[in-house]
């Protein structure tokens, strides 16, 4: 009876360590594969995050903005800044934008062609 | 239950054996286990470590501007490989390859692949548009390699100062590129960094400012054309630290089609730096030298009276373009820029004044800058100090510096006096100055002597007061020497100025410079520095100055 008790006993934690063990190297092979996946995502954002700040830059070119400030002349009037453009405090009226009103209005449509006008 | 185990046990030598027996095959089933743990733990390190080591190799660091504007970057590429011995059809994927790259020779391919080679590369970097027309292809042999290539967002924009790459090291799954020229050349160790991930930030910051760099770009290349000019440079400085805001030379080159264009384009001279590399005789912009010694050494003030008479040194004669009386104050001779003056200021000053000023204010050794272009030009000195030699030095001849020299002997002559080396780094804080070489009082009469030039009714540079800003500076206009350096030709002149805003509490030191202007569209041609690089200078500063948040003069005392 001793005998097969302690026979028993042996054999049940063997099996539960095995499987404890078992269990434990599963775990550590899944984060293991989880750490490698997310290296591998994180380098592929950190490439498109390459690629869509050089897109940015080349879309914010200035050589790109110039050409777009010209072909869009007639909606927006944008010109270069200017020293005039700095205005004392005393200059600043609420409500009233005098002369200046950008023309470029959320109404209006930007086709980018002169027959609007 | 207790009394009977005992016997049991000790009566029982085979239960005892095979109970230590199965202790056994359990501690050896135990252990084979942590040894598999080890191992597998140690396997999977070994991965991660190969994962990170792949981005090393490849990785070069983006370059920015002083806002953070990207100025150049690695993207990744494909390139194109082929296994000839895959290829069945040999004739009929020439042709497919010969339309999706109009450019390549159908006849050169056929050898290629039927020469019996096992591996020859197509093309070094393809677009994705032509990636996807291959790989529709469906052909066995072609093959795509991972590789980085760097892009220049901004094309011809700086290109001077960022300089260019190239590809030295190439193979199927990674190219090395390496640094040229500019700052991809300077700062080629710092750039190719090994472990990009170590370093929290993955660019270098110049201290450019890419809004001012491509205003000033532009008005160059306008005024270039309008002043028929076959090239032209212009150098922006901040005067207390050195930072260079703006660097263009015109021509410039687009560091992205650099491979290609090198081929075809046989004109170095578009990679020349005129600020940097040029050195020129400078003329007249020289003459502030020998009076800035002369009121640093108490030698003589503002108002003293010269003779400006011409006279002969050594035979030769010093004369002026214009008339002036037989004496003038040095205020006279520096605001109507008279040769006759500065040549008599000069032997006043002597040789040993004159050289102390110069090495000074930098212009005997390179300028400093962290380029190696920088590093590896000299101004030219001459060997012989003889009093026509000091005569000539005085307004400019005989001595030949780079742009960036000019601005920078200006700068210190304007900050105060303090040494300042001129950088293309961003400078996170303002750090120490420079040594103390002039005295503020010397600064200070100086700044009064630019701004002169400027508002005086005679001054050589009055249509650049501006209504916005106060400006102060010097013009100067040298003859070239004929092309066989005998004498100078009267037809073919460098125009420069160099100057300091704003006046008020200066801040930038702005140098410009045009190789054989004309203006044609005054009643007569005139390529005097007063007519075609004082009005460019003049709209650089009206353009740029609100970009740096310098506030005009009328605004100024409100803010």
């Amino acid at each position: 009876m001793l005998r097969f008790l302690l026979f028993a006993i042996l054999t049940v934690s063997t099996f539960s360590l095995g499987l404890w063990a078992y269990k434990i190297n599963y775990e550590s092979r899944a984060a293991n594969q989880r750490v490698k996946d997310l290296e591998e995502s994180i380098l592929s954002l950190n490439k498109e995050l390459k690629i869509l700040n050089a897109e940015w830059a080349h879309l914010n070119s200035p050589e790109r903005l110039r050409k777009l400030v010209e072909y869009y002349f007639l909606e927006l009037r944008l010109n270069p800044i200017n020293p005039d453009d700095f205005i004392s405090f005393s200059e600043i009226y609420r409500g009233q934008t005098g002369e200046k009103v950008p023309t470029a209005l959320a109404d209006k449509r930007l086709t980018g062609t002169a027959r609007d006008e | 239950m207790s009394n009977s185990k005992k016997p049991l046990l000790a009566e029982l030598p085979r239960t005892r054996a095979r109970l230590i027996l199965f202790g056994l095959f359990v501690m050896i089933g135990f252990s084979m286990i942590s040894v598999k743990i080890a191992f597998l733990a140690s396997k999977e390190n070994k991965k991660n470590i190969r994962y990170s080591e792949t981005e090393k190799i490849q990785s070069r660091l983006d370059i920015s501007d002083r806002n953070g504007y990207i100025l150049a970057t690695n993207l990744d590429g494909v390139s194109v490989y082929i296994r000839p011995e895959e290829i069945q059809k040999k004739l009929v994927v020439a042709q497919q390859l010969k339309n999706i790259f109009p450019d390549l020779d159908v006849d050169v391919l056929l050898d290629k692949l039927n020469d019996g080679r096992k591996f020859f590369w197509l093309k070094s970097l393809v677009s994705p548009k032509q990636e996807k027309a291959l790989f529709d292809l469906g052909q066995p042999g072609i093959y795509f390699g991972e590789r980085e290539y760097r892009f220049y967002p901004y094309g011809t924009l700086a290109s001077h100062v960022i300089g260019y790459t190239k590809v030295n090291e190439f193979d199927v799954n990674y190219a090395k590129i390496s640094g040229i020229s500019g700052v991809e050349k300077a700062f080629e160790d710092e750039l190719a960094i090994k472990n990009v991930s170590q370093k929290k930030n993955n660019t270098i910051s110049l201290s450019l400012d890419l809004p001012v760099q491509a205003e000033v770009e532009n008005v160059l290349k306008e005024w270039q054309k309008r002043m028929g000019a076959k090239a032209g440079g212009v150098v922006m400085m901040d005067i207390h630290n050195g930072e260079v805001i703006a660097l263009a030379s015109s021509p410039g080159f687009d560091a992205n089609k650099e491979k290609d264009e090198r081929v075809k384009n046989k004109d170095a001279s578009i990679y020349f730096n005129r600020v940097v590399q040029g050195v020129y005789e400078m003329g007249s912009t020289f003459k502030i030298f020998s009076v800035a010694q002369g009121i640093e050494k108490d030698l003589f003030t503002l108002d003293t009276q010269i003779d400006t008479k011409s006279f002969r040194i050594n035979s030769r004669k010093i004369e002026d373009k214009y008339n002036f009386n037989n004496k003038s104050s040095i205020y006279e001779i520096i605001v109507r820029s008279s040769n006759v003056g500065s040549a008599r200021l000069a032997l006043m000053v002597g040789e040993k004044g004159l050289k102390e000023i110069f090495s000074k204010l930098g212009l005997l050794e390179p300028v400093g800058l962290e380029l190696r272009e920088a590093n590896l030009t000299r101004p030219i000195v001459p060997k012989n100090w003889r009093d026509i030699t000091l005569a000539t030095v005085s307004y400019g001849y005989g001595v030949s510096v780079s742009l960036l020299h000019l601005a920078k002997a200006y700068a210190i002559l304007g900050n105060g006096g303090y040494y300042v080396a001129p950088t293309i780094l961003k400078k996170n804080h303002d750090g120490n100055r420079g040594a103390k070489v002039l005295k503020k009082t010397t600064s200070d009469e100086i700044l009064k002597l630019l701004e002169a030039v400027v508002t005086d009714q005679r001054g050589t540079a009055r249509i650049l007061e501006s209504k916005y800003y106060r400006i102060g500076g010097k013009t100067g206009t040298a003859e070239k020497v004929s092309p066989n350096k005998r004498g100078y030709q009267k037809d073919k002149v460098v125009a420069n100025f160099v100057g300091l805003f704003p006046l008020e509490k200066p801040r930038f030191v702005i140098a410009a410079l045009l190789d054989e202007p004309e203006n044609n569209l005054l009643k007569e041609p005139c390529r005097y520095a007063s007519c075609t690089v004082v009005p460019m200078v003049k709209k650089l500063v009206e353009r740029t100055g609100p970009l740096m948040n310098v506030l005009p003069e009328s605004y100024a005392s409100n803010f």
